[in-house]
């Protein structure tokens, strides 16, 4: 009789014991996870703020390089002049320009001048792929006045930027930028 | 014992739960219901290894004659859809709608559909435009809208130049339809990709008119948003898609199948997808659709990539000397 009490009071005791355990286990666990989500949630803020503040410097580099660029002299030039042998030096020297700022800077694709005549054809055209520079001329320039890049571009008063939404290129050519970001 | 189970390949809001719940009581069964949001799902569910896990399939005429030639569908009984008789004459000519029918048999069961008319501006038209060639007229230049898309392009291009057969063009047709999509990307202000995304380039930028790809559900999204359009069927024909139910070879109990796309074709469960949907049932004329206007349901194209890689230089914006 005693021994069997004594077992069913040790046993009580254990499951007790096991079940303080437990609990604290458990809390320490839950305690625990709160924390680690917590702490990882505030490292991933921290990262996206970082990316963030990265990101609108790039836009804001960006629109300054282009405004650069809007403003070199032989801009006008290939503007005002479609043909000839002076607007013709002033393409090269302008697609010189873009592939200096293309070496510049490896994360840009793409530098053109698009006119508004002609449905929005390329004037100029430089290129860029895994840090090679490459102009389009030609008959591979395109025609581009049905994008929004072009069209809400024009509707801006001179000297403002236009910043398309960020989305995956799918125009293609001849060294293209398809599959890229844009 | 376990109740017979039906089950369904089927489009959203084309198989509402309430509808379900009907069905499984009349017949005493149980009814699954897997909903895909895209041809190409279908397509590969259709194609699961071991073949289809699905008794009645919901698909468009195109897909219907790809899966038909694929060897995934069973014969229907039309004596066993007595709901057939209370069709439009249009839907009971099943031999003018390809892919219903093959070798004299009933394969597919038309069901709900959507024209791809034209979709004007009130304010900027006297009267509605009457041909699909209004996309190329250049007193509306830069106030177009298109849709991004390959195969519609070359077929509606081939319908506004009087091609008989625009599922079908010869190497000569394609190159000339080249030609006209070049004029077409000089006259339009954009392409879209979403009918939200049109909706608001319709309204910001005070389009005249465009290729309304999504029919009259884009003209009741443009309505609600505030915009005074109709809705204009052109004298050439429409593009329509035509959704329709079939029987898979895996179909378990053919009768019960059969049942289903009966039911479909109730009344009242037909007059839900006009009132639901925004989409135009088999049962009852629409408004947008006058009886005598020449439909062509979409087909296979006569080589879908080709198309498709001819629209990416058209879109990217490559001169006529380059293709």
């Amino acid at each position: 009789m005693r021994s069997g009490l004594l077992f069913k009071l040790a046993l009580l005791l254990a499951i007790f014991g096991i079940l303080s355990s437990g609990i604290t286990g458990y809390y320490a666990y839950t305690a625990n996870r709160a924390m680690l989500v917590s702490a990882t949630q505030s490292d991933l803020l921290t990262a996206a703020r970082g990316v963030n503040r990265r990101m609108v410097q790039w836009e804001d580099e960006a629109a300054d390089d282009t405004l650069l660029l809007s403003r070199l002299v032989q801009v006008q030039v290939v503007i005002n002049q479609r043909n000839g042998s002076e607007a013709r030096r002033a393409r090269d020297e302008l697609a010189q320009a873009f592939a200096a700022m293309l070496a510049l800077h490896p994360e840009y694709l793409q530098v053109r001048l698009i006119g508004t005549a002609d449905n929005g054809l390329e004037l100029v055209r430089v290129d860029s792929r895994s840090g090679l520079t490459a102009r389009v001329d030609g008959g591979d320039l395109q025609e581009k006045g049905h994008f929004p890049y072009v069209f809400e571009t024009l509707a801006l008063p001179a000297g403002q930027i236009y910043q398309s939404s960020i989305e995956v290129n799918h125009e293609r050519s001849s060294h293209d930028a398809e599959g890229g970001p844009a | 014992m376990a109740k017979d189970v039906l089950r369904v390949l089927a489009w959203p809001g084309y198989a509402d739960p309430d509808v379900v719940h009907d069905f499984e009581r009349r017949y005493q069964v149980s009814v699954e219901v897997t909903f895909v949001d895209s041809d190409e799902a279908l397509w590969a569910r259709m194609h699961a290894a071991g073949g289809p896990r699905f008794d009645v399939v919901a698909a468009n005429t195109a897909e219907m004659q790809r899966y038909h030639a694929a060897g995934l569908l069973l014969p229907l009984n039309p004596s066993l859809i007595p709901n057939l008789q209370r069709q439009l004459p249009r839907f009971r000519d099943r031999a003018g709608i390809p892919g219903l029918q093959q070798q004299g048999k009933l394969y597919a069961v038309p069901y709900t559909y959507s024209t791809m008319g034209i979709i004007y501006d009130k304010r900027q038209f006297a009267r509605p435009p009457d041909s699909m060639n209004v996309l190329w007229d250049p007193r509306y230049r830069h106030k177009v809208l298109d849709f991004n898309s390959g195969p519609h392009n070359f077929s509606f291009a081939a319908l506004a130049s009087g091609i008989a057969q625009p599922f079908r063009l010869d190497a000569a047709q394609q190159a000339a339809m080249v030609k006209r999509l070049i004029d077409l990307r000089r006259n339009v202000l954009t392409y879209y990709n979403l009918p939200e995304e049109a909706t608001e380039l319709f309204i910001r930028h005070k389009v005249a008119v465009m290729f309304g790809n999504y029919g009259t559900q884009q003209l009741n999204s443009l309505r609600q948003a505030g915009a005074d359009v109709g809705y204009a069927i052109p004298r050439e024909g429409v593009l329509a898609w035509l959704d329709c139910w079939a029987m898979t070879r895996a179909a378990r109990q053919p009768q019960l199948a059969q049942q289903w796309i009966n039911y479909m074709l109730e009344p009242s469960v037909s007059a839900l997808l006009p009132t639901r949907q925004g989409l135009a049932n088999t049962l009852s004329a629409s408004a947008d659709l006058p009886s005598g206007a020449r439909v062509l349901w979409l087909q296979p194209v006569e080589n879908a990539n080709r198309r498709e890689a001819l629209w990416q230089k058209i879109y990217s914006g490559d001169l006529p000397g380059s293709f």
